[in-house]
């Protein structure tokens, strides 16, 4: 099935039953990898918007913290899916067991948000790059509530795509190539079955401690990984991320080239703004993205020159 | 791991080895956890200063004048942080350029890292050899008055030690030479304040980048006088000037540059720039008859003790008549810092400047 991915500018308008497939998509993504989920499309495609002020209120600012960095490309993902009463019975047992945690407020609202998308994609601006694969902008698409805030990031890395994949696959060894981690320690689970939860203790000068994650989806064949913050010492409430890993069309030199993406949904703490929430986890998430680059290039070097006893 | 390091005179004890293993790791998880419930009633130890060492050195100077090092103690605690990354760096006539009348300059800093230790630890073993490097260069420049000299070489100085920590290759020498366990090319978001004194026979220079702190204490019952003005990053010019760079200071546990970072000024923090800048802030300083002792500090110990409580116990210290009084004081500021539930990893580096000293 192919539906043409454009630019259009994001605005809000209810759904017409013209767009059945688009939401069949979604929620088949979603039923893969989450849990079971019998969805009857053309009932969402009539749902009303309700209410629309607190749409207002979240995306337009988040839309206008766009901007494009050299090689790392904020990506504005905005997408918002009909909740279904097995998906709010999910969420509130997950509440019920994150509401123990520091900092792990739960939601008490459930609410009902419209489309707002364009045609369920991911909107890019990069001038490198016609745009986020469909296959790999399905990923990103998170449902994102009342008082939260989304962003995805792009990093394109001069490197194999198994190269920098066999970095970031691994739940249990983030510090391979992420910043601000001192130590990671699996609680529950082996690291590579979804479910696992790991427990990390940060670096001192940050604004955390600690945070508890579990890995939410493992996949080596589609290369996505996502983890959920289950809780921890931070002021990040309900973090959500995906990455995915995928091969670019190689440069004009031929040589390989990998685009990650990170894209994650988190609550706005208390007191700050959406923008502020997102300068914050942007700097953290550029950075470990970056810090991915470069790791990926030493290895390639390193192995390049297997005898060089300077280069380790 | 030691809680504690103390040091007298020039030596720097070493710093212990980092904890390696899992079961070293699953103590200091332990630790962290008895700590953690400990809570209020947590009790704190602190090695108390050994004491500086009588004249430990001598100069002769023209007709005999005996000229005896100045005293200074020096103390450093971990305190409730989980890794020490605070260093101190204590260097008796570290320049081979004397002043204009012969004197002798010593050299003291007080480094309070982030991320990890490396970077504060390069400071304690560079910066002196820096400043020493840029004052030889000024001095043959005599068309500019002291105070300018010595702003242009202090600034150099930062710069050079901010570029060895963040370049590849400057990381990959420091890392073989510290404690921690870095990749040196994954180090970027380490940092580390630099607060950084010369004393002369006639003047004090103090170069600050960060929020540790030097603080004069004169005689007389006068108030103290800050030589050294925090970098924090709601300091209206320091905020002024982030956001020219584009940069953003966002309240997230405090005001933080980007919500990241709770100074403004830092050596390292390559991820940061430029809105984290490693330019310090240079004064400098007539010493006067009355002076009785300088105090530098990291911010563990600025956080929860005024200017005046420091300089008071110091005084204390002082009156007490004791040969070790400058060690004694800076003992017993940590552990006032302590007392008083700070948070962080506390050093003092308390310097004599009495002229009739020995």
């Amino acid at each position: 099935m192919s539906i043409p991915t454009s630019h259009i500018p994001i605005h809000i308008h209810p759904p017409t039953p013209t767009r059945p497939p688009t939401v069949f998509l979604v929620f088949t993504f979603l039923t893969q990898f989450t849990h079971p989920l019998t969805i009857s499309p053309i009932d969402h495609c009539c749902h009303i918007p309700n209410p629309l002020p607190v749409v207002f209120g979240v995306f337009p600012a988040a839309a206008a913290a766009v901007a494009v960095v050299h090689h790392t490309v904020p990506l504005a993902v905005i997408s918002m899916r009909e909740r279904n009463s097995s998906i709010d019975q999910e969420h509130q047992r997950g509440s019920s067991s994150r509401s123990t945690m520091p900092f792990a407020a739960s939601r008490t609202s459930q609410q009902q948000h419209s489309r707002v998308a364009t045609n369920g994609r991911a909107v890019a601006v990069c001038a490198g790059h016609a745009g986020v694969p469909d296959e790999v902008a399905r990923h990103h698409e998170h449902a994102v509530a009342a008082g939260q805030c989304c962003a995805a990031m792009v990093q394109s890395i001069a490197a194999p795509v198994d190269a920098v994949w066999s970095l970031v696959r691994r739940f249990d060894q983030p510090q391979r190539y992420k910043r601000f981690i001192r130590s990671c320690h699996l609680v529950d689970g082996d690291g590579a079955e979804v479910g696992s939860v790991r427990e990390l203790l940060l670096v001192s000068g940050l604004p955390a401690e600690s945070s508890r994650e579990r890995l939410e989806i493992r996949d080596d064949e589609r290369r996505v990984i996502s983890f959920r913050v289950l809780g921890g010492d931070h002021r990040l409430a309900n973090y959500r991320s995906v990455t995915t890993v995928h091969e670019a069309a190689p440069s004009q030199d031929g040589r390989p080239l990998t685009m990650v993406v990170e894209s994650y949904v988190v609550d706005v703490p208390p007191g700050n703004t959406v923008e502020e929430t997102r300068i914050f986890v942007d700097t953290i998430v550029r950075c470990n993205l970056q810090s991915l680059e470069g790791t990926v290039i030493r290895q390639l070097e390193i192995a390049a020159m297997p005898h060089d006893d300077n280069q380790n | 791991m030691s809680m504690a390091q103390v040091c007298c005179d020039s030596a720097v004890a070493a710093t212990a080895a980092p904890v390696v293993g899992a079961e070293a790791e699953a103590r200091a998880r332990a630790r962290a956890e008895r700590r953690s419930r400990a809570g209020e009633s947590g009790a704190w130890k602190h090695a108390v200063a050994a004491g500086t060492a009588d004249a430990t050195r001598k100069r002769s100077l023209g007709a005999g004048e005996l000229l005896v090092a100045r005293k200074h103690g020096a103390a450093s605690v971990a305190g409730r942080r989980r890794e020490m990354e605070d260093a101190v760096s204590v260097r008796d006539a570290f320049c081979a350029e004397g002043t204009a009348d012969g004197g002798r300059r010593d050299f003291y800093g007080v480094f309070d890292g982030h991320g990890c230790s490396h970077v504060a630890e390069a400071c304690r073993d560079r910066m002196h050899e820096l400043v020493a490097e840029e004052l030889a260069a000024t001095a043959a420049d005599s068309s500019v008055s002291a105070a300018a000299a010595w702003t242009v070489a202090m600034e150099r100085s930062f710069a050079r030690m901010d570029a060895e920590v963040t370049s590849a290759g400057g990381r990959a020498a420091a890392a073989r030479s510290s404690t921690c366990r870095c990749d040196a090319h994954r180090c970027d978001h380490v940092g580390s304040t630099a607060v950084v004194a010369v004393v002369e026979e006639h003047s004090v220079i103090v170069a600050n980048c960060g929020d540790s702190r030097a603080v004069l204490c004169r005689g007389d019952g006068a108030p103290p006088l800050p030589l050294s003005s925090d970098h924090k990053p709601d300091r209206p010019d320091e905020l002024e000037r982030i956001e020219s760079a584009g940069g953003r200071v966002i309240f997230w546990e405090g005001a933080r540059v980007l919500g990241v970072l709770a100074m403004s000024r830092a050596v390292g923090d390559g991820y940061l720039k430029p809105y984290v800048s490693s330019v310090p802030e240079v004064t400098v300083t007539d010493r006067s008859d009355g002076d009785e002792c300088l105090i530098l500090g990291s911010d563990g110990l600025w956080d929860v003790v005024s200017n005046e409580a420091a300089c008071e116990v110091a005084r204390a210290c002082l009156r007490r008549g004791r040969a070790k009084w400058c060690a004694e004081a800076a003992a017993l500021l940590t552990k006032l810092a302590l007392a008083r539930r700070s948070s962080d990893n506390v050093s003092v580096v308390v310097i004599d400047l009495r002229r009739r000293n020995h």
